[in-house]
C-alpha cells in the first residue's frame, strides 16, 4: 500500500530537471515490508524507470529523488531530513503529529492510510506538489 | 366533391386561402428551422457544458482515484448538486469499483432511487432518450486509465427551453399568421374590388336588361382593359338592341300589314278566303255546341268574266267591291261575309234546322243584287248564283260543308243562274259524279279512250265534200260514250282540255294528211279550240308545231272558235289571231248567232268564216224569224266576203233554202253523220260518185 502512495506521490510532484536516467525511490533501512517493489516494477515517473535504491549518507544525494525515511527512529528520520531538505528530494515520513520529518508524512487513520503535507520544506527543497495532492492531505503545513 | 366546393367559392376566399397556405407553409418551414437550430444547439450547449464538467472532475478526481479517497472523490461529484441537470454521477475505480456517488435528491424516492448496487457494466448498456443525457468517460492519467466517470443529465432544462422556444414561435407565427391575413385581406380587397364591380354591373345589367351602364374602372391592368372590353360589348349590345328595336318595330308593323293582307282582301275590304276557313272551322263548332246549324252560304256572280271582259278589270273590280256592301247590307248581327275567290262570295250564319234564316238570307241577296249597279256611269246588272249547305250531320268537316256549297252553287248556275240552291242527295249524287267524270277525265287519254270522228263539210253548189270538222267521242269504259257537252266543260275546268286540245288537233291533221295522200284533195280539217286553250300564251305556237310536225298545208286547217271566246277583245288574243292568219290558218266562229252576239268582233277579229248555229237551221222551213236571222247572216258574211257554213242541216228543204240564198257550205245528217276515220274514205267516195245524183 505504501508503495503505491509513493508512486502517487511521485506523479503528484515535480522537480527539477536532473540527468538521472532513472527515477530513484530511496529506503533508509532495508526496503521494508510495507514497500513491495513488485508494485513500483514496470512503473514510470516522468517517463523513466523506478529503480529502488538504499540510501547512504555519503552517496550522493542526487541519486534519490525520493528518500522514504522508513525508521522507527524519529530522531534519525529526523537529521535525515533536516539533512536532505536543501537537497531536491522528496521526504515521505510517517507521522500522524502533524510534524513529521518528511515533506509528506503518512499516518494510518481509521485504517486508513493518510497523508499531511509540509509545503515549507517542499518549497525549501524546490520541489512543487500538485493541487490535487494538496487538496487530498489530512493536514497542510504553509 | 371538394375541388367542387372550391369552385363555388369567391376570388376573395380562394386568393385568402391561397395566401393562408403558402404563409402557413412558410411559417412551418421557418418553424421547423428555428426548433431544429434551437434544439440541436441548446444540445450541444448542453453536451458541451457536460464535457466541461466531465474533464474538470476528471481533472480533479484522478488523485482522489489514485489515492482511493472517497471523501474527496465525493466531495468533487458533490459540485454536481449546483447544476440541477445531473440526475446521478458515479466515480469508479479502474477495477470498476465504485469509488463516489452523487444522485440527486429525488423528493418521492428518497431511499436508493437507482437501487444499491451500481454496476459499471450495467451503466454502459444506458442509452441516453429523450429525457436524459448519459455521458460515460474513462479518466486517464499518465496514459492509464485509472477510472470511469458516469453522468446522467436530465434535459429537462434543454426540454423546456425548447417548449418555451415553440411556444414563443408559434406565437409569433399565429401572429404572424393573423397579421399575414389581414394584410392578405386588404390586399385582396384590392385586388378583387375590381373584378367584384364587374361582377356587380353584369348581374346588374343581366337582371334588369339594362345595356347603358357602364363600368368606371380605370385600371391599366389586365381588370381595366377587361372591363374597357365590357363597357366596348354593352356599348355594341345597346346599338344592336336599338337597331334590333328599331327593326323590331319595323317588322311588326309589317307584319300588321300582312296580317291584314292576309285576312282582308283589298278590292272589297271584306275577309278573305283565308279568313274564311278559319272562321269556318270555329263556327261549325260554335253552332255544334248551342244546337243550331252553321249555313254556308256560297255565292258567284253570274257571267262577271263578261263583265270584267266587256268594261275592263276597274270597273269589275269596283263591282266586286259594290256586291261585297250590298251583301254585308243584307247580313244580320252575327253573320259574315267573305271574299272567297275571284267572283265568290261566302256568307257564314247561324241558323235552325228548317233554314229559314238561310232561305230569307238568300232571297235577300239575289234581290239585292239584281238591283242596278251604276258603274262608271255605266248600268251594269248581275246575277248571282247561290248554293246553300249546313252542317247538319255530326261531325261534319268544314271541307265538306264548303264542296257541298260548291255542289249546290254549281247545280244553281245549270238551272239557270240568279237563284238559289239547298245541297241535297241528288244534288250530292251528280257531285260525286261530276268528281267521278273529273278522275276519269285525268286519265282518259293516257287510256285512249278518245276517239275523233269527222262530220263532212259539202258545198252546197257541187255538193261536194270539201271539208271535215273534227268531233272529240269519249267512250267512257262504265258510262259509256259521254257527250262532250258534258265532259268538255269539266275538262276546261280541271285543266286537262289542253292535252286532249292538242292531240284532237294532231289527229285531225294527221287525218287530213291521209285523206289528202289518199285522194289528192285538201279537204279544210276543222278543229274545235277551247276558251281555255286559247288563254294559252303558246297556243298559236303549238298550233302550228303540230302543222309543221304533220306536214299539212296551213291553209286546210281551220280553228273554230266560239262566240264566248271573242268576248276577251283583248289585244293578246286579237295578236293570236293574227298570227294563225298569218300562218295560213283559217279561224271560224262557231255556233254563230246563239252568244253575246256584238257583230263589232267581226270587223275586229280576222275571220274566215260564220257557222250558222244549228238552232236557226232547225225551223228555217217553218219558222219565219228563224229563217230571217239566217238568211241575214248568210248576206252579211257574204257582204264581209266571210264563208258561210249551215250547221245541223237534217232535210232537203233546209238544203233547198241554204243554196237557194247562197249559202257556202253545210254540214249535218243529211249529208252525213260524224263517222270514225275508217268510214271517211267511203263516204268520200260515195260523195264522188252517186250522192250528187241522189241530191240533185
Amino acid at each position: 500500500m505504501r508503495s503505491a502512495y509513493l508512486y502517487n506521490f511521485a506523479q503528484f510532484a515535480d522537480w527539477p530537471s536532473n540527468d538521472q536516467p532513472t527515477f530513484n525511490i530511496c529506503t533508509l533501512d532495508k526496503v521494508a515490508e510495507s514497500i513491495s517493489p513488485e508494485v513500483l516494477a514496470n512503473k514510470t515517473v516522468n517517463g523513466k524507470k523506478i529503480k529502488l535504491s538504499r540510501f547512504s549518507e555519503s552517496a550522493d544525494t542526487a541519486e534519490c529523488q525520493m528518500v522514504y525515511l522508513n525508521t522507527a527512529d524519529i530522531g534519525y528520520a529526523a537529521k535525515i531530513a533536516r539533512m536532505l531538505s536543501t537537497e531536491h528530494v522528496l521526504t515521505v515520513g510517517e507521522d500522524s503529529s502533524g510534524n513529521g520529518p518528511g515533506i509528506i508524512n503518512l499516518s494510518v487513520k481509521n485504517n486508513r492510510l493518510v497523508f499531511d503535507l509540509d509545503l515549507a520544506k517542499a518549497r525549501k527543497a524546490n520541489i512543487s506538489l500538485s493541487s490535487k495532492l494538496i487538496q487530498l492531505a489530512q493536514k497542510v503545513r504553509e | 366533391m371538394f375541388s367542387v366546393r372550391l369552385k363555388n367559392l369567391s376570388i376573395q376566399i380562394k386568393l385568402l386561402l391561397a395566401q393562408g397556405i403558402v404563409t402557413i407553409s412558410a411559417l412551418l418551414v421557418l418553424l421547423a428551422i428555428v426548433l431544429g437550430y434551437g434544439y440541436t444547439s441548446f444540445r450541444n450547449d448542453l453536451y458541451k457544458d457536460l464535457d466541461t464538467q466531465a474533464t474538470i472532475i476528471e481533472h480533479s478526481s484522478t488523485a482522489a482515484i489514485l489515492f482511493g479517497d472517497k471523501n474527496a472523490a465525493d466531495e468533487i461529484l458533490s459540485t454536481f448538486k449546483l447544476m440541477g441537470s445531473i440526475n446521478r454521477a458515479y466515480l469508479f475505480h479502474d477495477k470498476g469499483a465504485l469509488l463516489a456517488v452523487y444522485e440527486k435528491e429525488v423528493k418521492a424516492k428518497p431511499e436508493a432511487p437507482y437501487g444499491n448496487k451500481v454496476n459499471l457494466q450495467a451503466l454502459r448498456q444506458l442509452r441516453s432518450s429523450f429525457n436524459t443525457h448519459i455521458l460515460i468517460k474513462d479518466i486517464v492519467f499518465d496514459h492509464h486509465v485509472i477510472g470511469t466517470l458516469f453522468i446522467e443529465a436530465n434535459l429537462d432544462k434543454l426540454n423546456t427551453r425548447l417548449s418555451l422556444l415553440i411556444l414563443a414561435v408559434a406565437v409569433a407565427a399565429f401572429m404572424g399568421l393573423i397579421i399575414s391575413l389581414l394584410i392578405s385581406l386588404k390586399i385582396n380587397k384590392f385586388l378583387t374590388q375590381p373584378i367584384l364591380s364587374l361582377t356587380t354591373l353584369v348581374e346588374k345589367v343581366s337582371s334588369s336588361y339594362d345595356y347603358s351602364v357602364r363600368s368606371h374602372l380605370l385600371t391599366n391592368d389586365e381588370i381595366g382593359s377587361l372591363a374597357m372590353g365590357i363597357n366596348a360589348m354593352l356599348s355594341s349590345i345597346e346599338q344592336r338592341d336599338e337597331r334590333l328595336e328599331t327593326e323590331l318595330a319595323k317588322q311588326k308593323e309589317t307584319e300588321k300589314a300582312l296580317d291584314r293582307l292576309a285576312y282582308f282582301d283589298t278590292v272589297t275590304q271584306l275577309p278573305n278566303r283565308h279568313y274564311f276557313n278559319q272562321q269556318l272551322h270555329k263556327k261549325i263548332a260554335e253552332a255544334a255546341s248551342i244546337n243550331k246549324i252553321c249555313c254556308l252560304m256560297f255565292i258567284d256572280l253570274d257571267d262577271f268574266k263578261v263583265i270584267n271582259d266587256t268594261y275592263g278589270h276597274r270597273v269589275g273590280d269596283q263591282l266586286l267591291a259594290d256586291v261585297g256592301q250590298r251583301l254585308k247590307g243584307t247580313l244580320k248581327s252575327g253573320d259574315e261575309v267573305f271574299r272567297i275567290g275571284g267572283d265568290e262570295f261566302a256568307i257564314l250564319i247561324t241558323d235552325n234546322n228548317q233554314f229559314s234564316h238561310a232561305r230569307e238570307s238568300a232571297t235577300k241577296v239575289i234581290r239585292h243584287c239584281a238591283e242596278k249597279f251604276i258603274i262608271n256611269n255605266n248600268d251594269l246588272y248581275i246575277g248571282v248564283s247561290i248554293g246553300i249547305s249546313g252542317s247538319t250531320q255530326p261531325m261534319i268537316q268544314a271541307a265538306d260543308l264548303l264542296r257541298s256549297a260548291d255542289s249546290a252553287m254549281y247545280r244553281a248556275k245549270n238551272e239557270g243562274k240568279n237563284n238559289f240552291k239547298f245541297f241535297s242527295k241528288e244534288i250530292d249524287d251528280e257531285s260525286h259524279f261530276r268528281n267521278y267524270l273529273e278522275n276519269a277525265l285525268r286519265s282518259a287519254l293516257s287510256r285512249k279512250e278518245f276517239e275523233v270522228f269527222y262530220q263532212p263539210i259539202v258545198n252546197l253548189r257541187t255538193e261536194q265534200i270539201v271539208g271535215f270538222e273534227a268531233l272529240l267521242r269519249w267512250h267512257e269504259p262504265i258510262y259509256g260514250d259521254i257527250s262532250p257537252a258534258v265532259f268538255i266543260p269539266c275538262a276546261e275546268r280541271i285543266g286537262v282540255i289542253l292535252p286532249i286540245g292538242e292531240w284532237v288537233l294532231r289527229e285531225a291533221c294527221l287525218q287530213q294528211k291521209k285523206l289528202r295522200d289518199e285522194f289528192g284533195i285538201e279537204f279544210m280539217m276543222n278543229v274545235n279550240l277551247s276558251g281555255r286553250q286559247l288563254r294559252e300564251f303558246d297556243v298559236v305556237h303549238k298550233i302550228l308545231d303540230i302543222v309543221s310536225e304533220t306536214a299539212i298545208n296551213p291553209s286546210s286547217l281551220n280553228i273554230e272558235l266560239t262566240e264566248s271566246v271573242l268576248m276577251d277583245n283583248s289585244q293578246s288574243t286579237i295578236n293570236k289571231f293574227h298570227a294563225l292568219r298569218a300562218a295560213g290558218v283559217s279561224i271560224s266562229i262557231d255556233d254563230f248567232g246563239t252568244g253575246y252576239s256584238s257583230l263589232s268582233y267581226l270587223k275586229r277579229f280576222p275571220i274566215n268564216t260564220i257557222k250558222i248555229d244549228r238552232s236557226f237551221i232547225m225551223d228555217i222551213a217553218h219558222d219565219s224569224e228563224d229563217q230571217a236571222i239566217t238568211l241575214a247572216i248568210i248576206a252579211l258574211a257574204n257582204t264581209l266576203k266571210l264563208t258561210v257554213v249551215a250547221e245541223g242541216v237534217e232535210t232537203l228543204e233546209q238544203k233547198r233554202i241554204l243554196r237557194l240564198n247562197d249559202c257556202e257550205k253545210a254540214q249535218g245528217y243529211l249529208f252525213s253523220k260524224p263517222l270514225p276515220s275508217n268510214d271517211l274514205k267511203s263516204i268520200i267516195e260515195t260523195f264522188s260518185t252517186s250522192v250528187y245524183h241522189q241530191t240533185a
